[in-house]
């Protein structure tokens, strides 16, 4: 603290005592400048001019008194080390100048010179000190405020009691979080007072977590549940903190999650089982030289080992389809082909179930442009799903122009989909099982494919054995005309 | 699956008489119907998933005989079959399986 840089100001208006006075103040190092006027008035101008951190003023000064002064200079919030100069016998003034605001007082006594520095310093630390209290309470109050708005604000829910259960925080989440269960009991963790396992907590200064379910809205909602003792330096508990947080997103997608393993590796494993099966039955054929058996086991793992590579199509495009948005390796290609290459494949189960196939494509929707590849997964998946849960009957496989649209038109006359089922899709049993709505992978595929060509599909049943009609529309302009080649811009 | 099933039971011809749907739905109803000996299903099918037949096989009162015996053939671990852990008269058999084993089990099952 040794370089000037203090400014003083002395409101005297003797000018012999200026002269002693600023003699002594100027040896002090740490004084950069000294001004002195000689009246009340005169400092309140000069003070209009420039900032004093310093000022001795004599109470006995023309006009207006030092002591109205300090009072002055004190209601204006003016911030400086004021120390009041009086004559003897004048203590009771000393006082009140103290009161209004001074620093420390000198008596104008035999030798009191050489008391000026040392009082100067002593107070200019204690000016110090209270300027940066006033600091830090500002900082604090900041960041009071800072805290505060973040833990308003914050999306999880804070509740904060005191050690008898009583709410002193609550959060706007919180808040919002109570009004929403309203006319629900509040789940144990949530309400005033102590439960068993907060006065557990306080008296063992441990915290918990937990995973609750609640019902908010009309939806089922899970909250990660997290409690915690506050506190104070002493170690001792003062508040009880819990932080309620919405995972109910993240428990969706590790849901999906689990369901999508599962479901892959049953598609996946089944034909490989299946398979193995058949050749554990072709062995025993074999021995018993029965060989019709080994033809139908044979013709069984031939037609699983196809539907594995189906299968694994179906989960690598399920993976890239998601990513992809432009269609790639196009290539003009035959409907019409494509759906009798696939009923040729899934011919032995067809023959199986008695199910007969009619096809009957439009010339003019026959040659389409795309990925045939994606179409032959697409119809393969389509027409599976009908052929399984058709038995005995007819499975129309159409396609024609409508107006903008290409229709393709799957009907068949199996099982059908009950208005009774429909409601079951959303049956509590169904939704924990299942991954994705109904459909199993094949499906979803399909839905994948068609929005990626900008389609639509539908899926109509007129009930339980009258059959199910699924309605696929693709943009028109993507058929070509037979034999005809139009050269067409980056896929659409 | 089925044809496996078929050519494993057309041996037994004459001594049970086998029924069999692709249809979830259709299995309940024909549980409501009639008093089945024995049921054979897969856990993983859709759109209505096996876990759902199983508890409307031992929980709904339309169906004839809850207690039935339920041989469960699937690819899933025994850790992933939970519920069916719980029940009596429940038994799992992995795939792939040896045929041998599951037309004792039946026997077993059937005798009684």
């Amino acid at each position: 603290m040794k370089n000037p840089r203090y400014t003083v100001l002395i409101v005297e208006d003797n000018p012999d005592h200026v002269l002693l006075e600023r003699s002594v103040v100027e040896d002090m190092d740490i004084i950069s400048s000294i001004d002195a006027v000689s009246s009340a008035d005169d400092a309140l101008k000069a003070l209009k001019q420039k900032k004093y951190d310093v000022m001795l003023i004599d109470f006995d000064l023309p006009g207006m008194d030092g002591l109205s002064l300090i009072k002055r200079l004190k209601r204006k919030k003016m911030n400086m080390v004021i120390i009041m100069l009086t004559g003897l016998g004048n203590a009771k003034v000393a006082v009140e100048a103290m009161k209004a605001g001074a620093y420390d007082y000198i008596t104008k006594e035999s030798g009191y010179l050489k008391f000026i520095p040392a009082t100067i310093e002593t107070a200019l630390e204690k000016y110090e000190l209270l300027c940066k209290l006033e600091k830090a309470e500002t900082e604090l109050k900041n960041s009071e405020t800072k805290l505060r708005a973040l833990i308003e604000y914050s999306p999880d829910a804070v509740f904060m009691k005191d050690k008898k259960g009583k709410y002193i925080l609550l959060n706007r989440a919180a808040v919002e979080l109570i009004r929403g269960l309203e006319h629900r009991i509040l789940p144990g963790e949530l309400t005033e007072g102590l439960s068993k396992s907060e006065e557990n907590m306080i008296s063992k200064k441990c915290s918990s977590a937990a995973q609750i379910k609640i019902h908010l809205e009309g939806e089922d909602k899970y909250m990660d549940i997290l409690k915690y003792p506050v506190l104070d330096d002493r170690g001792k508990v003062v508040h009880i903190c819990t932080i309620c947080r919405d995972v109910s997103e993240r428990k969706k997608v590790e849901r999906l999650k689990d369901n999508l393993i599962r479901d892959l590796s049953h598609e996946l494993k089944t034909p490989v089982a299946v398979t193995a099966m058949a050749v554990d039955m072709s062995q025993r054929a074999i021995e018993e030289e029965d060989f019709d058996r080994i033809k139908k086991a044979q013709c069984i793992a031939e037609k699983n080992l196809q539907r594995l590579l189906q299968n694994i199509d179906n989960i690598l495009n399920l993976f890239k389809i998601g990513s992809r948005k432009k269609i790639e390796e196009e290539e003009v290609f035959s409907l019409k082909d494509v759906v009798g290459e696939i009923v040729e494949e899934l011919d032995y189960n067809i023959e199986a179930k008695k199910i007969k196939i009619d096809i009957s494509i439009d010339r003019e929707a026959e040659m389409f442009l795309g990925s045939k590849r994606t179409f032959r997964t697409l119809f393969y998946n389509m027409i599976d799903n009908s052929v399984k849960f058709t038995q005995n009957g007819t499975i129309t496989i159409s396609g024609r122009v409508k107006g903008k649209w290409l229709e393709m038109t799957i009907v068949d006359s199996g099982v059908g989909i009950s208005s009774e089922n429909i409601g079951k899709v959303f049956d509590r049993f169904y939704q924990q099982h299942t991954a994705i709505q109904g459909t199993g992978l094949g499906l979803t595929i399909c839905r994948e494919i068609i929005r990626l060509y900008k389609g639509r599909i539908k899926i109509n049943s007129k009930g339980k054995d009258k059959g199910t009609e699924v309605i696929v529309r693709l943009p028109a302009d993507r058929l070509q005309k037979n034999g005809a080649l139009k050269k067409q811009g980056k896929g659409g | 699956m089925h044809d496996l099933y078929r050519d494993l039971f057309s041996r037994k011809k004459g001594e049970y008489e086998l029924v069999m749907t692709y249809d979830v739905q259709e299995a309940i109803d024909r549980l409501n119907d009639t008093d089945f000996d024995l049921v054979i299903m897969d856990i993983i099918m859709q759109p209505l998933s096996g876990e759902y037949l199983f508890l409307k096989i031992r929980e709904d009162e339309k169906v004839k005989n809850n207690q039935v015996p339920i041989i469960v053939v699937t690819v899933l671990n025994e850790e992933n079959l939970e519920i069916l852990k719980r029940t009596s008269n429940t038994f799992i058999f992995q795939k792939p399986f040896n045929s041998k084993d599951l037309l004792k089990k039946i026997e077993e099952l059937l005798r009684s």
